[in-house]
């Protein structure tokens, strides 16, 4: 059984169906790459599977269970968490305090713990500390040195790291990316490469991507989903996707107004 | 860097624009009465008297301003040549022209009619005792040397520039606060078994002539000390073991402590009280601090809970309320806690959907909905309505009546204590994490895992009842309570304590409180211009640190996050290349 499984998934915003009728799965340990072009519904398929949507039709079960009606938080313990298409970090919290935040649904200290600060919540904190470290040691030398600089201070390609490590915190065991390329150069997506290899290598993470750039698609997808006007196009392999007529046409946009 | 041409005015033109600004202030304090009325104020016995200090501040900070040099963005800020003196002196000298010509002009036209504060009294006075005539040349060679004085303090060396600004300014202030620390001179010294003569320093109601010295030269020595050497005081500091920084750090926090628990054994009665109102803002503060600078959650009816904390303090303690009940103090406090809380989550739940401004609006609502069920019929009968609860009687503690001003004063010391306390361990937490990420982005944070709702809830809660405990000591003090001491004021009071202190910043609340609710009281004296003077300080504040007096570190990186921003943009432009990939 996939990890992720959505089932003829249905968004319609008015008039407009956002997403029609996709079906989508991920298994676990996989890397699937989801492309297609702008408005094609992919945003809205990582909203709606991490809550911040309702599911107008289908089906989505993660690990066993039903994700419908979660809220994002209670999906993110569920163990999905994402990142966000324009970086959206804490930007006046430190970088190891954002971390520190994605290990908020995995812990449980309370108002009294705060105050009291017994045994349990000071061996809590510790572990908090720790799993951010980690996550924040995943990236080498980039994040850890300057873990206690204000996250709005990063640089850009820094940002994007960093909201990897703070949805690697959560512990969760599908990371949802939203174009992580984005505003990259040619040497950091070559390592973007590397590093989302990693991920499912070393840590054993599932992943799914929203890309548009070609070569970071071909570079890690065990899997690519096409989508156009909220419809599954095409699925398989990176080379039978991009072979795929309908996918070069929806790139082109060859004759879709003629057919319209 | 991107500069569209730069407008640089010239030194000339700079040093008539100041010049005419200046003029109109000169002209402006005496119109108004204020010169008139601050006249009887001593700055410096037998030398200086607070109404003509006011034009001699003026032409020197016109002049102090038009030498300021100023770089184009990128240059090297050059340092001003003996010219600026000239433009410093041609600034003053234009208002010392206008004020000059006013005073010719109030001489020979009646302005009473108009200008009520005109009298004969006042143009004598800015006359200098000689003609209205000779006023203006006097006005504008005055103006002149002071205008180049304030403009020769740019020529000398920042080293020596600050020390001789803060020494007069601070010489200034020991003297405007002249009726508040000679009392408590006086009452150190003669408890001190000393006598209590103080006039080595005050004398006529200012500083006097030795005390003007012996201020000037002291804060000058100190200053230029610390310029010189405090930067290495600061890096020693810091170089030092965290155990000994937290050492140092406590024992600073103690001393601070031993002196407010001393403070009201020689404080006069009167300040004492102020001491008191300052403390239960203080601790309301610390509540609304919670709810907006830690969660981010803009109330503006905070004054609710205070009136919850009187009301039910009221309610349960004073034999002629409505329940008769005559309740201990130790079954009051929690129930007041209890009410408070339930009501804050009440009154958080209807809108958990709302953010910024449109939170702000429906909490103003609920602050007054707060005040007018006290007074509507409906509640009359129980709460009192506009005749309010009488007769609350102060509870004793270890047979301590808290009536009594200065033991109340110590109870809200130490409960203050407790707050601040509180709400440190909360910053610190997984709960306050948890409501800074909320405040920086609500919906990233539930995406994080963060319930939105309960941490919403949770906030409004905790600043209600910590903003009841407030309310209680309010009720104790006044023995009563009144529906009227619950207006919008005081929401909007401690909203802006907390925006003036640093929004977050736990130090920063206890700082606005003493700044936004002792000053008005201290500047009394001031009678009728109390509040202008008071606009004028919050507005040059806000002006010159619009992040608060003690700004917490992210609040003070949310407002210069374009620096950082720059300052960024020019290291990786100097280490240029791009960026290795990661590994």
């Amino acid at each position: 059984m996939s990890l992720l499984e959505i089932k003829g998934m249905t968004k319609r915003f008015g008039g407009l169906t956002a997403v029609d009728q996709v079906d989508f799965h991920v298994d676990e340990g996989e890397i699937v790459g989801v492309i297609g072009p702008n408005g094609a519904g992919k945003t809205t398929v990582f909203n709606i599977v991490t809550g911040f949507y309702d599911i107008d039709e289908g089906e989505m079960t993660f690990d066993g269970g039903s994700l419908i009606g979660l809220k994002p938080n209670q999906v993110t313990k569920r163990g999905i968490a994402r990142t966000f298409q324009a970086i959206r970090l804490f930007p006046a919290m430190t970088v190891l305090e954002n971390a520190m935040v994605g290990q908020h649904c995995r812990t449980r200290a309370g108002l009294g713990g705060a105050i009291f600060k017994g045994p349990r919540t000071i061996a809590e904190e510790k572990k908090i500390r720790e799993a951010a470290r980690d996550a924040l040691a995943f990236f080498g030398k980039r994040l850890s040195p300057v873990e206690n600089e204000l996250a709005g201070s990063l640089s850009y390609a820094d940002r994007r790291r960093l909201e990897i490590a703070r949805a690697m915190a959560t512990e969760a065991k599908l990371l949802l990316l939203d174009e992580p390329a984005a505003g990259m150069n040619p040497g950091e997506k070559e390592g973007l490469v590397t590093l989302i290899g990693r991920l499912r290598d070393e840590k054993g993470y599932a992943v799914v991507l929203i890309e548009h750039d070609m070569p970071v698609v071909k570079g890690v997808s065990d899997r690519v989903t096409a989508l156009d006007y909220g419809k599954k196009i095409a699925e398989g392999t990176y080379g039978e996707v991009a072979k795929n007529p309908r996918v070069i046409e929806a790139y082109l946009g060859a004759r879709h107004e003629e057919t319209a | 860097m991107a500069v569209t041409e730069v407008k640089q005015r010239s030194p000339r033109q700079l040093a008539t624009k100041f010049g005419l600004i200046a003029g109109i202030a000169s002209i402006y304090f005496p119109v108004v009465g204020i010169t008139e009325r601050f006249n009887d104020r001593t700055i410096v016995d037998g030398v200086l008297q607070l109404g003509n200090a006011i034009f001699f501040v003026i032409a020197l900070a016109a002049g102090y301003i038009v030498a300021k040099p100023r770089p184009l963005p990128g240059e090297e800020p050059e340092p001003p040549g003996p010219n600026a003196l000239l433009y410093g002196a041609l600034a003053s000298a234009i208002a010392g022209l206008m004020t000059g010509l006013f005073v010719l002009l109030a001489d020979s036209v009646n302005l009473r009619p108009v200008l009520i504060s005109v009298t004969g009294g006042l143009i004598e006075r800015l006359s200098y005792g000689g003609s209205a005539a000779s006023a203006v040349l006097i006005m504008i060679m005055g103006g002149a040397a002071l205008g180049a004085l304030g403009a020769g303090l740019q020529l000398i060396s920042t080293k020596l520039r600050r020390p001789v600004v803060i020494a007069l300014g601070t010489a200034l202030l020991i003297s405007l606060t002249e009726p508040l620390l000679n009392a408590i001179l006086r009452e150190v010294l003669s408890q001190m078994g000393l006598k209590n003569n103080t006039s080595w320093l005050y004398e006529g109601g200012g500083l006097s002539v030795t005390g003007a010295i012996l201020v000037l030269i002291l804060t000058f020595a100190g200053m230029s000390w610390w310029t010189t050497r405090g930067s290495g005081v600061k890096a020693a500091y810091k170089q030092r073991p965290e155990q000994q920084r937290k050492m140092i750090k406590g024992g600073a926090l103690l001393l601070a402590g031993l002196f407010l628990v001393y403070l009201p054994q020689i404080l006069t009665s009167f300040l004492a009280e102020i001491l008191g109102t300052v403390g239960l803002y203080i601790l309301l503060g610390l509540g609304l601090n919670i709810v907006v600078g830690y969660a981010g959650l803009l109330d503006l009816g905070y004054v609710a809970f205070l009136a919850v904390g009187g009301y039910s303090t009221a309610l349960f303690v004073s034999e002629r309320s409505s329940l008769g009940w005559a309740l201990p103090y130790w079954q009051v406090v929690p129930l007041t806690i209890i009410i408070a809380t339930v009501i804050g989550v009440m009154i958080g739940a209807p809108v958990l959907r709302l953010r910024g401004d449109y939170l702000a609006i429906v909490t103003l609502g609920f602050g007054e909905i707060a005040r007018v069920i006290v007074l509507s019929d409906w509640a009359a009968p129980t709460l009192g309505g506009a005749q309010g609860i009488l007769g609350i009687t102060a509870p004793e503690v270890f047979g301590v009546d808290l009536r009594d001003p200065q033991n109340l004063y110590y109870a809200i010391l130490a409960c203050v204590a407790i707050v601040a306390f509180i709400s440190w361990r909360l910053s610190r937490s997984r709960v306050g994490r948890a409501w800074n990420a909320m405040r920086e982005d609500e919906q990233v944070a539930e995406a994080m895992g963060v319930s939105i709702i309960g941490y919403k809830l949770l906030a409004f809660g905790t600043g209600a009842a910590l903003g009841s405990l407030s309310g209680m000591f309010f009720a104790i003090k006044l023995g009563s309570v009144f529906p009227s001491s619950f207006n919008i004021l005081v929401s909007i009071n401690v909203l802006a304590l907390i925006i003036l202190g640093g929004m977050g910043s736990i130090p920063g609340v206890i700082v606005g409180s003493f700044v936004l609710v002792g000053l008005p009281e201290l500047l009394r004296e001031f009678g009728e211009f109390r509040l202008l003077i008071f606009g004028t300080v919050l507005v040059s504040l806000m002006l010159l640190k619009p992040e608060g007096l003690i700004p917490s570190r992210r609040r003070q990186a949310e407002l210069h996050i374009e620096e950082v921003e720059e300052e960024l943009f020019e290291k990786r432009a100097d280490s240029d290349g791009p960026e290795p990939a990661v590994t």
